[in-house]
């Protein structure tokens, strides 16, 4: 049975525009993403002395004919990479309704990501996290991962509040291989650790990608009347009129984002926001295709 | 500050509504499950205090708001709990000062016009469904009217028939009557007008009363004084203040001298003022003098005559021309005037062959300052009898009676002829009827026996018991001290010279000691004190005793000519003045006349022609009283039927109080009296007039701060609603 995670029309546009490296990963075997180690592919790199041992079938004759001496031919070695998708779980991301539910926003950007890059032959693996990790998947470019990738994003169901830092730092030093990491997440977190958290994944070697999935109530705050607002991660409750707030509410959220984009720059991270409102299809694809244009 | 409405200001109470929204409604809140409460909770924190006092300020703001809005409900007034607005009906109340300073004319007006002209004015600009109710007042109040308070025009009618009377002013009366005239008035929207000239003795005469009486006004009434007079223009006045016609009984024959005192009251000398005297209003005997200037406060005789025809009481009346206070320039007096007096002397000591050695010889050539010849054409017809002559009959046509050194009865001195029994039982009802009697003392007067028989232990005729005899030596004799003259008395003006000189000249070797009780009234007395002239009303008579004798045995007072010449003469003209005494009254005193028919119904007719009902004579003796004077002028009271001429004549004369000082007072004087500002009127304004009582209602003005506060209200609303 196919989940509803997967749909067509996202997963047709995602797949034709693929999730190519943008830097050097560590694959398992032959792929189409730049690899640290040389091989022998297309891509010529540099010649080298032939020593004993090595495959005479890539001795270059033609340098030997210059020079006499016996070299090598080196290639770029070319393999597929781990996406890693990192999927915050936690209450705050209950907020919304229907398709602009934020933890229904990240499933489906989650899922079709994987799709698309198991698609591509690469590796996926997923981590649920709150305050700790709920749900861990191990990587694998088999479809039939993408099914249960889907499965385990289906049966989540949010607990507890974020606690994006730690998590972020374990996952550093768990994974070893480079690849990609997909952290999607609303962030409604202590802003310091989460960059901190970030900025080590990327000193690891990563290329992290933080897709910060937003409600459009909460980036413009469009509300009225008589409020009572209860905390999705705690007990607190305010109650207030929420037109005499929104000036106050848009500087101090617009004071946040700005952060958490100039951490993400400073720190190599690729911040992609996502506000809930537009279709995933729509955001996933314009994504996409910026990432094809930078190359 | 009043208000029309009071008890719409309970709607204020709506103030605790939003006091109470505020502090103790729970809205109700949309119950929103949200996720970035880190920047929720910063902005609050941000904008919460800002808020609270956001909405404070729009708390106090619409509590304002209501409280205004109850205030205007409510009506307020600037003055009096119960002062009138525009369009809300009235019970006005009218007090006219009648007193007749307000007839003085100070412009081209008199005061009385002028209060007149307000009084029309505030008629034509009381609302729909007032009520009005109008009272005259001088020193009394009446009611004028309307029958029905509703009938404005019957009020405009009453308005334009004010006349002024003759009386002072006194604003009491006319208060007093107001306020119980609250109580008429069905609404609660009360106005008293008091029309006057702020006269300064209408309100001196019982400040306090009037303050306190005002004080009670104020409570349930808006107070307005409207001023009558101009203030600009000092009241230049000459007032009659008496008729005199010293030292004569006015008597038929004769063109009789009288002095008009003139008085210039005012503050401005009064020139060319034109006086005039006539007798019962017989134009073409009148004699007129004008006088060149009065100056202030300067009083000034005018010696004219009168003359006098005919027997019997007439009518003197006086005018004055020439000053803007005509309420006093006219005095009427009624003199009784003589055929003839008849005077009898009871001389206990008769000499026929030399008259001088007779008791009565001075008295008589007192009585008879003419020759011999013309003693019998003379106007005092005087019968001199010894004391056994003394019959009842003697006393039958008699004014007056002297008894000079009589002894009381035959017993008393052995030889010497007394009075008789009868004689003196006469005398007594001679003296009860209205006849004067003169006691003059003597040796032949024991005390004791008169006081048995004239005295307390008779016919209760002497003044004091009398006690002993007093005497002295030549070196110092008993001396007459004028100066204790009683005043007031017929012989008051023993005081002044040169009067006074001359009897204090007078030696006395030997006087009768009195024993002074309530019953008499000593006149005048000695140096050391003892009573020297006494006397003692009886009935409707009098009786003088004096001490000494009328003769030259006890003292040379009788050869004293400027004494006791004056002396007699002034207690004969006391004496037949008794006949016009009660017919001089001043206005406001009642007329008290004690007819010959008291069975029948009696009219007073009023010098301006009306008719007042007195009825029946009433009392012992029944006298008629008539206590409707308030005009000057000549009042007759007349028996059914009577004609108008034959009945009997009263003058009243204005009660001058009211122009001896002039002033009237400011509005800060006035204010001073009341202790509040009561609303001043000026009665030639009719604008300010008509306007007066949309000036005092000030809901519009408070209206418009509701207005205002409501904007302000709405603006601050909009600013705190629009998010920063």
């Amino acid at each position: 049975m196919i989940s509803t995670l997967l749909q067509p029309d996202i997963l047709a546009r995602a797949e034709a525009l693929g999730v190519a490296a943008r830097q050097i990963v560590e694959g398992m075997r032959v792929g189409d993403h730049k690899s640290p180690f040389r091989g022998f592919s297309v891509e010529f790199v540099q010649h080298r002395e032939y020593v004993p041992g090595d495959d005479i079938r890539h001795i270059d004759w033609k340098s030997y004919g210059r020079s006499e001496r016996y070299t090598i031919k080196q290639y770029e070695q070319e393999t597929n990479y781990t996406a890693h998708m990192v999927v915050d779980g936690s209450n705050s991301m209950r907020y919304g309704e229907g398709t602009t539910n934020k933890l229904e926003y990240a499933k489906l950007l989650v899922a079709s990501l994987s799709y698309v890059i198991v698609k591509q032959r690469d590796a996926v693996d997923l981590r649920l996290f709150d305050s700790k990790w709920r749900a861990e998947l191990p990587a694998s470019s088999q479809m039939n991962h993408v099914n249960v990738i889907c499965r385990t994003l289906e049966e989540a169901q949010p607990a507890e509040k974020t606690g994006t830092g730690p998590l972020l730092e374990q996952l550093a030093e768990r994974v070893s291989r480079r690849g990609i990491i997909c952290l999607v997440t609303d962030g409604f977190d202590e802003v310091e650790p989460l960059l901190k958290g970030l900025r080590y994944l990327r000193f690891r070697g990563h290329e992290v990608i933080l897709f910060h999935i937003l409600h459009r109530d909460e980036i413009e705050f469009p509300l009225d009347g008589n409020v009572r607002f209860v905390d999705l991660e705690g007990a607190e409750e305010l109650m207030t009129r929420p037109h005499l707030l929104r000036p106050a509410y848009l500087r101090a959220i617009e004071a946040y984002l700005k952060e958490v984009e100039k951490g993400c720059d400073t720190g190599g991270v690729e911040y992609v926001r996502m506000v809930t409102d537009k279709p995933v299809r729509v955001a996933l694809g314009e994504y996409l295709i910026k990432r094809l244009q930078r190359g | 500050m009043g208000f029309l409405s009071p008890w719409l200001l309970l709607g204020g109470l709506a103030v605790s509504v939003p006091l109470v929204l505020h502090f103790f409604y729970r809205a109700r809140y949309r119950k929103l499950p949200w996720a970035a409460m880190t920047f929720l909770k910063q902005s609050i924190e941000q904008t919460s205090r800002r808020l609270r006092f956001q909405e404070f300020v729009l708390l106090l703001l619409r509590c304002a708001a209501l409280l205004l809005l109850a205030l205007a409900l409510a009506r307020p007034t600037f003055s009096g709990a119960t002062a009138g607005g525009r369009g809300e009906s009235v019970d006005a109340i009218f007090i006219f000062d009648t007193s007749y300073s307000m007839t003085a004319r100070d412009g081209e007006k008199t005061r009385l016009e002028r209060a007149k002209d307000a009084a029309a004015t505030i008629l034509d600009n009381l609302p729909g469904n007032s009520t009005i109710q109008i009272i005259g007042c001088a020193d009394r109040a009446v009611e004028l009217g309307p029958q029905s308070p509703r009938n404005l025009d019957q009020a405009r009618q009453i308005v334009a028939n004010l006349e002024p009377t003759a009386l002072a002013t006194d604003l009491l009366p006319g208060l007093t009557e107001a306020y119980a005239g609250l109580d008429r008035g069905a609404g609660t929207n009360k106005e008293v007008y008091v029309f006057t000239d702020m006269h300064k003795l209408g309100w001196d005469r019982q400040s306090a009363a009037i303050r306190g009486k005002c004080e009670e006004l104020k409570q349930r009434a808006t107070l307005l004084l409207v001023r009558c007079g101009n203030p600009e223009r000092p009241i230049r006045n000459v007032g009659i203040t008496s008729i005199t016609y010293p030292n004569d009984i006015p008597h038929t024959g004769t063109r009789m001298p009288c002095a008009v005192l003139l008085r210039n009251t005012g503050k401005e000398s009064v020139r060319n003022v034109t006086v005039a005297l006539e007798v019962d209003g017989k134009q073409q005997e009148k004699e007129s003098e004008t006088v060149p200037e009065i100056a202030p406060g300067q009083a000034f005789p005018v010696n004219l005559t009168a003359k006098l025809d005919a027997a019997g009481p007439r009518v003197l009346t006086a005018t004055v021309t020439g000053d803007d206070l005509p309420g006093d320039n006219r005095l009427d007096r009624i003199v009784s005037v003589r055929e003839t007096v008849r005077v009898v002397i009871v001389d206990g000591r008769p000499d026929f062959r030399d008259p001088k050695e007779s008791a009565g010889h001075y008295v008589r050539n007192a009585i008879l300052p003419v020759k011999s010849s013309d003693v019998d054409n003379y106007f005092i017809r005087v019968e001199a009898v010894p004391a056994d002559e003394a019959g009842p009959a003697l006393l039958g046509n008699c004014d007056v009676c002297f008894l000079l050194d009589v002894p009381a009865s035959n017993a008393d001195r052995p030889g010497i002829p007394g009075l008789s029994r009868e004689f003196v039982d006469r005398l007594s009802e001679f003296v009860k009827s209205g006849g004067g009697l003169i006691i003059g003392s003597g040796e032949n007067i024991v005390p004791a026996r008169y006081n048995q028989i004239l005295g307390s232990g008779g016919v209760n005729l002497l003044p004091f018991d009398l006690e002993g005899v007093s005497l002295t030596t030549p070196e110092k004799p008993f001396k007459i001290a004028p100066e204790t003259t009683d005043v007031p008395s017929y012989l008051e003006r023993f005081q002044q010279e040169p009067f006074r000189t001359v009897t204090a000249d007078a030696d006395l070797s030997k006087v009768l000691n009195v024993k002074p009780a309530a019953t008499g009234r000593v006149l005048m007395r000695l140096a050391d004190q003892k009573p020297f002239l006494c006397s003692r009303t009886v009935g409707d008579g009098e009786v003088i005793f004096i001490a000494g004798s009328m003769d030259d045995k006890w003292g040379n007072w009788p050869s004293k000519t400027g004494s006791f010449l004056s002396f007699i003469d002034m207690t004969l003209t006391h004496f037949s003045s008794k006949a016009a005494r009660g017919a001089n009254v001043t206005a406001g005193d009642p007329i008290v006349w004690t007819p010959l028919d008291a069975t029948k119904n009696f009219d007073l007719m009023r010098p301006d022609g009306k008719r007042v009902k007195l009825g029946k004579a009433s009392g012992v003796p029944p006298v008629v009283t008539a206590s409707d004077t308030p005009l000057a002028g000549v009042y007759r009271i007349l028996a059914d039927n009577q004609d108008v001429k034959a009945a009997p004549q009263f003058c009243v004369s204005p009660n001058l109080s009211e122009t001896d000082d002039l002033t009237d007072l400011t509005n800060s004087e006035v204010e001073q009296i009341l202790g509040f500002k009561p609303v001043f009127l000026e009665a030639g304004t009719p604008e300010g007039i008509a306007t007066e009582r949309a000036k005092r209602e000030w809901t519009v003005w408070v209206l418009l701060a509701l207005f205002a506060l409501a904007l302000g209200e709405s603006v601050w609303a909009w600013f705190c609603g629009k998010a920063w």
